[in-house]
């Protein structure tokens, strides 16, 4: 299959050590540099002797949330950092880069799991209140630790807690699951990769903003499980917490498509300035490190197609196969893993809020991977679709004109991707 | 002795000129240069502060070890991160920030009230800088809060150096700081 990128062919040492390669692609990827979010980066990153190149990096050294800090939060005692590692692994090297691909990705799933994306005051509260755990979709595995959340001394010496791409894009599963998981993927209890829908983030801001004396916004109750606001521009429009894989046939980010993804590097660039930006401007990640991340989301695979005997009758497959080709695919494309370019907010059925943000909003929605779809319940940007039927006669132009066993046999088909 | 005397006085003029060349070099010797640059830079976020609230104590600004040390809700003070390099050979002295001025994208002008200079370390910044030597300060001021300034706003600093020299710098447009960042 062709991928949605291949623009240039950038390596790691590109990435890496050249400023000019990495503005250009900064640049490339804003295709709509006019937004408020275009600019801030643009203002800023990949400037040689100013700007963000001058942050001091990151403190490497984390370690995940336990039971024990819980406690010791609760009792009113300072977080320890004894049990902290550096993110790359204990004794590891930061100046020794991996040697290949397989490496790379190795040290992506620890950058997942471990690296802090942000500092929030709220995870504190949370760490430091059990009784809410359940509540919030939080779960305390067999080990003691929490998955995403962890501890680390930030660039101003203070102990912070934060959160790491695990807390959203990894999901509890069960034991067959795991099973058929690859290795790369689980993570504890969970599979990396896939969205955590039982988490409700705004609950979780709302309840620590109350305890601390502050009226919370009423629009983070609104927000639901699996899905957050990611935009600050005093509209709420929060957006479901995509799975992630299917990356290297993606041609854009975010649901309104803001980034274009122009170079394998487009990721990379993308996460570094994530970082930046999640701690508050004040430090940056080492770039070996988000270009490891960038391989590791790029490895992601949704679980394995269902096993031979839920499989439906080939007849009814290939019946959906043919509709598929007939009525999706000249969006949904099977040769760029069943995704596509950008379309038009308007033309679409559902609620264009997302589409037309003050902050990134591009006019657009992205043509989502439909590979793992069966697994992306609920559908839509907004999570507003509960199955692939009530999406189709609800939320998809063309999904109406599809009906009765038309449309058994076309998700019995999206069921195989 | 015309001669000589022609020769003395041309050698007084050379010897005058070297002087006046080594006295330029001496100053430029001793002649403290500083540079500011810009490295980042936010209009933090007043979302989740209380109102009755310090602005110092709350979580994202405190350690989050120190027991009450405020809220939960995200507030943030703004803040402006600035490289200063003595490019000289003189150790700078007093140096400080003069003046912090906000100008709103399509708004008006205004002072900021400073509400620290720290190191970007949380150390003190004493207001000297050594020769050949960088160090980064961090100028945090109270948020101006979405409404104001929702296309976002930049900021000029001007730093003074203890002989009164100033150096100033205008951030690129800073925005308010996003609470999920993703």
């Amino acid at each position: 299959m062709a991928i949605g990128c291949g623009v240039d062919e950038p390596t790691a040492e590109r990435y890496l050590g050249d400023g000019a390669f990495r503005r250009g692609v900064l640049e490339r990827s804003l295709w709509r540099p006019d937004l408020p979010y275009s600019r801030s980066l643009l203002a800023s990153y990949a400037l040689g002797d100013a700007g963000w190149d001058l942050l001091s990096p990151m403190t490497e050294l984390t370690a995940l949330v336990t039971r024990a800090d819980s406690e010791a939060l609760q009792a009113g005692r300072a977080l320890s950092l004894d049990d902290a590692e550096p993110v790359a692994g204990a004794g590891s090297d930061v100046d020794a880069l991996p040697s290949d691909e397989a490496a790379w990705v190795a040290l992506g799933k620890r950058v997942f799991e471990r690296l802090p994306m942000r500092p929030d005051g709220f995870l504190r509260y949370l760490v430091g209140t059990p009784e809410i755990w359940q509540r919030v979709g939080i779960r305390e595995r067999a080990d003691g630790t929490l998955r995403g959340i962890v501890k680390y001394r930030d660039v101003r010496g203070d102990v912070r807690v934060g959160l790491t791409c695990a807390l959203c894009h990894a999901s509890p599963s069960d034991d067959a699951a795991l099973a058929a998981a690859p290795a790369l993927q689980r993570n504890g209890d969970s599979i990396n990769g896939r969205a955590d829908r039982g988490l409700d983030l705004g609950l979780a801001r709302a309840l620590a903003s109350e305890a601390s004396g502050v009226s919370a916004d009423p629009r983070l109750r609104s927000w639901g499980a699996g899905r957050v606001d990611v935009t600050d521009d005093g509209v709420n429009t929060p957006t479901a917490v995509p799975d992630l894989w299917a990356m290297p046939y993606k041609t854009h980010l975010n649901h309104s498509g803001v980034i274009k993804i122009v170079s394998p590097a487009t990721s990379a660039v993308r996460f570094e300035t994530q970082y930046v930006l999640g701690h508050r401007m004040e430090t940056r990640p080492r770039r070996a490190l988000t270009w490891a991340l960038s391989r590791y989301i790029a490895a992601l695979q949704p679980p394995a197609p269902p096993s031979a005997p839920s499989v439906p009758p080939s007849a009814e497959l290939a019946r959906g196969k043919a509709l598929f080709g007939e009525r999706c695919a000249s969006c949904h494309r099977p040769d760029r893993g069943f995704a596509g370019e950008m379309v038009l907010a308007s033309q679409l059925m559902h609620d264009p809020a997302v589409a037309t943000t003050p902050e990134r909003g591009t006019g657009y929605y992205k043509v989502p991977s439909l590979v793992g779809v069966r697994y992306g319940a609920p559908y839509l940007h907004d999570g507003s679709e509960p199955t692939l039927a009530s999406l189709l006669e609800r939320g998809h132009p063309r999904g109406r004109a599809i009906s009765g066993d038309d449309q058994r046999a076309l998700i019995a088909y999206l069921e195989t991707l | 002795m015309t001669r000589f005397k022609t020769t003395f006085i041309a050698l007084c003029v050379a010897l005058a000129a070297l002087v006046s060349v080594a006295g330029c070099g001496t100053d430029r010797a001793f002649e403290s240069r500083l540079e500011v640059s810009y490295v980042s830079g936010h209009l933090g976020t007043d979302q989740g502060c209380s109102s009755n609230a310090k602005l110092a104590d709350i979580a994202g600004a405190c350690a989050a070890d120190v027991p009450n040390c405020g809220g939960y809700g995200g507030c943030e003070e703004g803040a402006v991160t600035l490289q200063l390099a003595n490019t000289g050979n003189v150790t700078l002295l007093g140096l400080q920030l003069d003046s912090l001025l906000l100008q709103i994208v399509g708004g008006n002008q205004s002072a900021l009230s400073v509400l620290d200079v720290k190191r970007d370390d949380g150390s003190a910044f004493d207001g000297k800088l050594e020769p050949n030597a960088s160090i980064k300060i961090r100028v945090r001021f109270p948020a101006p809060g979405y409404q104001k300034v929702p296309k976002g706003a930049t900021i000029e600093a001007v730093i003074v150096t203890g002989g009164g020299k100033q150096q100033r710098v205008i951030t690129p447009e800073l925005h308010v700081l996003p609470t999920v960042a993703t």
